[in-house]
């Protein structure tokens, strides 16, 4: 009965809920760009990549679609001075706004990779 | 903090199905005496000042920048091309003012990487700013793991190093004690590499330093082949559980339990080496179990025993949880609820007697709501190890950022020092450098080792000092 409960308190919110095919789709994407790729790995992946983190996941659409509406520069300054969850510059010191704004094209981006 | 990801059982404690009934007795707003700041924690990078906070936001500097060195080399240059104080920042998970200065904050970020690895010795070579996260993947890919982890993954490999950064289990020591081999840039710019054969004193001082001693580049640790567990989360009423935790971790590689305040019930987690390859990974409840805590406290918060009532009502003892995956996997996690924290390490023999106490502290304050952990941790060497030459337990009380932790210390302190406790380095502690130096058997030999790598204080901010008990800089 009161999983119930919590199970309809998680769907109010009327979005998709990422499952472990999305979170597997996640851990293996990686940016293009090799350096990008590799402050990605250091920094985002750890959180990004994880449903239990909170954080929206990388590839996963539906997680990203009311943040990109808030537009590129709140983004980059939610990650720049920290936000909710989010650690201020998200675990990646040589980071500027460009590397910023960059991670999160690149995470915001459907996935498309099937199992 | 509980490594709530384990306890989907707990969504039996779904008490914001019942609290609307209750509305009449919600608490009023509580006066939060020292409210950690819940608003953007930055680091910005600037030609001025570098504003900089930890993760909880008990710890702010304003810096006069914020470097990152890109090698060994680059710091030896920093060293030598400027004065000044030089901290070092990992993931700024400590609670603990290690990292504050007005000099410089480095950051070891792009220091991060697997270094090579030897299957013969089973060891692994990092750079010293490699996030526990990356570490563990980056092992994997060569079919390796380390012995142990600590329950939150964001730490750098230095920074767990060098605040004795600890997971659970009574045959597992902390994570430094199986470092075999350290790189470190000294304040005069030498670069040093220590073991237990090279330079053996060194090597004891600096495994655990908190960044005292100069700057950690490289550390080989020694791994095991890459392992799967397999996990058993279940509730019990605490008394029956502190009756058997010490049994329960001598049969157990890892265990564990969270006290849940105001319920009479406790957590246990307990995780055995699984050889097998089917992945079980329930999804995790950690944030509807502290959310259903806190409502059940925002509600019932006045009346404790009515509170102890209906959690028991909604708790269901029988519900247990499985999982199975590879350790990394299922040690550690993320943490979306951020909190601010006391932990201290004490006797083994003395632990159960001590959460009792700490249990009994807790429960004089009707707010308190966050699980409280109980862990244990082999003894090591490491000169500044809570657990030197000590197998203990480690007693962790959190509260949530945006409530009130100025009790953590002075309440749960006193409880922790009858009991000869060794605080984290890294958590919320009143420990002084007279009570430390009576509680560590080598004190005096680390603090001679300081002097003579960092006669002029280069890696001292006041909050060190204050725990050396070396005079303020002018």
């Amino acid at each position: 009965m009161f999983a119930a409960a919590l199970v309809l308190a998680a769907c109010s919110k009327g979005l998709p809920e990422a499952g472990p095919a999305d979170e597997r789709r996640a851990e293996a994407a990686r940016p293009t760009d090799a350096l990008l790729a590799q402050k990605y790995e250091r920094a985002c992946l750890t959180c990004h990549a994880s449903i239990i983190s909170k954080a929206p996941l990388t590839g996963f659409a539906a997680h990203w679609q009311a943040r990109l509406q808030q537009g590129m520069p709140t983004l980059v300054a939610h990650v720049r001075d920290g936000f909710q969850g989010m650690p201020a510059r998200g675990f990646c010191n040589d980071c500027n706004d460009q590397d910023f704004a960059a991670l999160i094209v690149f995470m915001s981006q459907p996935q498309n990779s099937k199992e | 903090m509980p490594a709530l990801s384990r306890r989907k059982a707990l969504k039996t404690m779904a008490a914001a199905s019942l609290v609307p009934t209750l509305g009449a007795h919600a608490l009023p707003a509580r006066a939060a005496t020292a409210v950690a700041p819940t608003g953007s924690a930055a680091v910005a990078s600037g030609a001025t000042k570098a504003a900089w906070s930890n993760w909880s936001g008990s710890a702010k500097a304003a810096s006069a920048s914020l470097q990152t060195p890109a090698d060994a080399a680059a710091v030896q240059q920093l060293f030598r091309e400027t004065t000044g104080v030089v901290r070092c920042v990992g993931a700024g998970h400590s609670f603990t003012p290690l990292v504050p200065t007005d000099g410089t904050i480095l950051s070891l970020d792009r220091m991060a990487g697997l270094i090579g690895h030897n299957k013969s010795t089973m060891t692994a070579s990092f750079h010293a700013g490699t996030r526990l996260a990356q570490l563990s993947r980056q092992l994997d890919l060569v079919g390796m793991g380390l012995r142990n982890l600590p329950d939150i993954d964001a730490q750098s490999f230095a920074g767990a190093i060098s605040t004795a950064t600890h997971g659970t289990g009574a045959e597992l020591p902390a994570l430094h004690a199986d470092v075999q081999a350290l790189q470190i840039v000294t304040p005069r710019g030498e670069l040093l590499e220590c073991s237990a054969t090279k330079q053996p004193d060194l090597f004891a001082a600096a495994k655990v330093s908190l960044g005292s001693l100069g700057v950690l580049t490289q550390a080989t640790t020694t791994v095991l082949p890459a392992y799967g567990l397999q996990r058993k989360v279940w509730l019990k009423p605490v008394e029956e559980l502190l009756q058997i935790a010490p049994t329960l971790a001598q049969q157990h590689r890892h265990f564990e339990f969270y006290y849940l305040p105001f319920t009479g019930y406790a957590a246990a987690i307990t995780h055995d080496v699984y050889t097998g390859t089917e992945v079980v990974h329930p999804e995790a409840a950690d944030e509807e179990m502290l959310r259903d805590l806190r409502h059940l406290r925002d509600w019932l918060g006045r009346f404790p025993d009515l509170r102890r009532w209906v959690a028991k009502k909604l708790i269901d003892p029988n519900q247990t949880e499985l999982a199975q995956d590879r350790s990394w996997k299922l040690l550690s996690t993320q943490r979306p609820t951020k909190f601010n924290e006391t932990e201290c390490h004490v006797p083994r023999e003395l632990g159960i007697a001590c959460v009792r106490e700490i249990i009994q502290v807790l429960e004089r304050r009707n707010d308190v709501f966050f699980p409280m952990e109980f862990r244990f941790i082999k003894a090591d060497d490491a000169w500044l190890s809570p657990f030197y030459q000590r197998d203990s337990c480690s007693i962790a009380v959190h509260a949530a950022v945006g409530e009130p932790y100025d009790y953590l210390v002075p309440e749960i302190a006193p409880v922790f020092r009858k009991f000869q406790g060794r605080p984290h380095w890294g958590k919320l502690h009143g420990h002084t450098a007279a009570d430390l130096s009576a509680l560590y058997p080598r004190w005096k030999d680390f603090l001679a080792v300081r002097a003579q790598l960092d006669p002029t204080g280069r890696m001292l901010n006041p909050h060190l000092r204050s725990l050396f008990g070396i005079a303020q800089s002018a």
